[in-house]
């Protein structure tokens, strides 16, 4: 078994897919030339032991540290790497979330996970999400708020990602669990309706699609995960701040979130600088 | 994590048998385990990896330092039966070049 998955493996690393991958697995990156080796080994190892083809993206939001260079040296057949979009400033939340963006949209596959580099979530629960998804979700996402955690420090008496709930469901009428976790599985349509129409940062752009998902009416999972990480990390992601709940709220009453076929004949769409940046495709 | 150590399993050195996720967060107790052998001038150690599901950059680096020190005393740190995970991370790395593999 473990051969064949070597084997599998290898020849994902040499042999260009001929076809559409059955799968689109997504990693962000800014600065994670230490994380991205040994994630994309991860991910690797982990696909090639599953049903069906896949292809890897590498989203990076601007490193100036060697990722790009290590992942091109990498030099897998079905890896790509997508960055910043001409416009965006490299490095910040908005460019970070523009190469995510031009990263969803550059895949390929009918099912697009998204998985942060630090392994965190490790990848071996992919496919209970895409079992989700067979049953009819649209979009499943990861909430770090199970039981089942590991810390090399003191465990938070917080929840990791534990969003403001109280203003969550003031200001946007809904609460979700962990709205920063990052390991997330998307059908291809959902993704294409909810990544185009983002506009926050990274750091408040899974909020921000899930409340996309809840308004477009799509059947949206959220499945507590396994992780680990220390308890500093934790505390770094608590979810959006308020500032950018209030953000979302607003965009939201001005209209910008919505499509084409929703504005009113002579409707002008949101504004240059708030709206969506373009997608581009790098390899 | 968990780390056995075995002194006498009829090869060649001492085994040091890793199970687990091996990360930044288990590197310091790899660490002091590898130290400590050694200081007991066991310098010819065989990492067991078959049982460990993932390896992030901070372990590689305490695998690579062990083996450095290992050399620098005369003997060895030998990666035995990697699990596919760490196999194909360790060659993504190349650092199946780096280390004696068996």
């Amino acid at each position: 078994m473990a051969d064949r998955t070597l084997d599998s493996y290898r020849q994902w690393a040499t042999v260009p897919l001929n076809g559409t991958p059955d799968y689109s697995v997504v990693i962000p990156t800014c600065d994670d030339q230490l994380h991205i080796a040994p994630a994309v080994g991860a991910v690797a190892s982990h696909l090639c032991t599953v049903d069906g083809t896949w292809e890897l993206i590498v989203a990076d939001g601007g490193s100036t540290d060697d990722t790009v260079k290590l992942v091109r040296q990498l030099d897998l057949a079905n890896l790509r790497i997508v960055t910043v979009p001409d416009g965006e400033r490299p490095g910040s939340p908005r460019g970070r979330a523009a190469a995510l963006r031009a990263a969803v949209a550059a895949a390929d596959g009918p099912l697009i996970l998204t998985t942060p580099v630090d392994q965190a979530i490790p990848v071996e629960q992919f496919m209970l999400f895409v079992d989700r998804v067979r049953r009819g979700d649209e979009v499943v996402v990861g909430t770090r708020t199970g039981d089942d955690w590991r810390f090399d420090g003191d465990r938070p008496t917080t929840p990791p990602g534990r969003p403001a709930s109280r203003l969550q469901r003031a200001v946007l009428g809904r609460t979700f669990l962990d709205p920063g976790c990052g390991f997330a599985v998307y059908t291809a349509a959902a993704a294409r309706l909810l990544f185009p129409a983002s506009r926050m940062g990274h750091d408040a752009m899974g909020l921000e699609l899930l409340h996309l998902a809840h308004r477009h009416g799509l059947r949206v999972a959220e499945v507590p995960v396994a992780w680990t990480g220390a308890a500093a990390e934790a505390a770094r992601s608590v979810g959006p701040s308020n500032l950018n709940v209030v953000r979302i709220r607003i965009n939201t009453m001005l209209g910008r979130y919505r499509s084409a076929a929703e504005r009113r004949p002579g409707e002008r769409p949101a504004t240059p600088a708030a709206g969506p940046e373009p997608a581009t495709r790098s390899s | 994590m968990n780390i056995t150590i075995s002194p006498d399993t009829g090869r060649p050195g001492t085994e040091v048998a890793l199970a687990g996720r091996f990360d930044g967060h288990e590197a310091p107790a790899f660490r002091a385990a590898v130290d400590r052998l050694l200081a007991d001038a066991r310098h010819d150690l065989r990492v067991d990896l078959s049982a460990v599901e993932f390896v992030d950059s901070a372990a590689l680096a305490e695998l690579v330092r062990g083996m450095k020190h290992c050399r620098q005393a005369g003997g060895d740190l030998r990666l035995a039966s990697p699990s596919t995970p760490v196999r194909v991370i360790l060659e993504l790395t190349r650092l199946d070049l780096a280390f004696a593999i068996d």
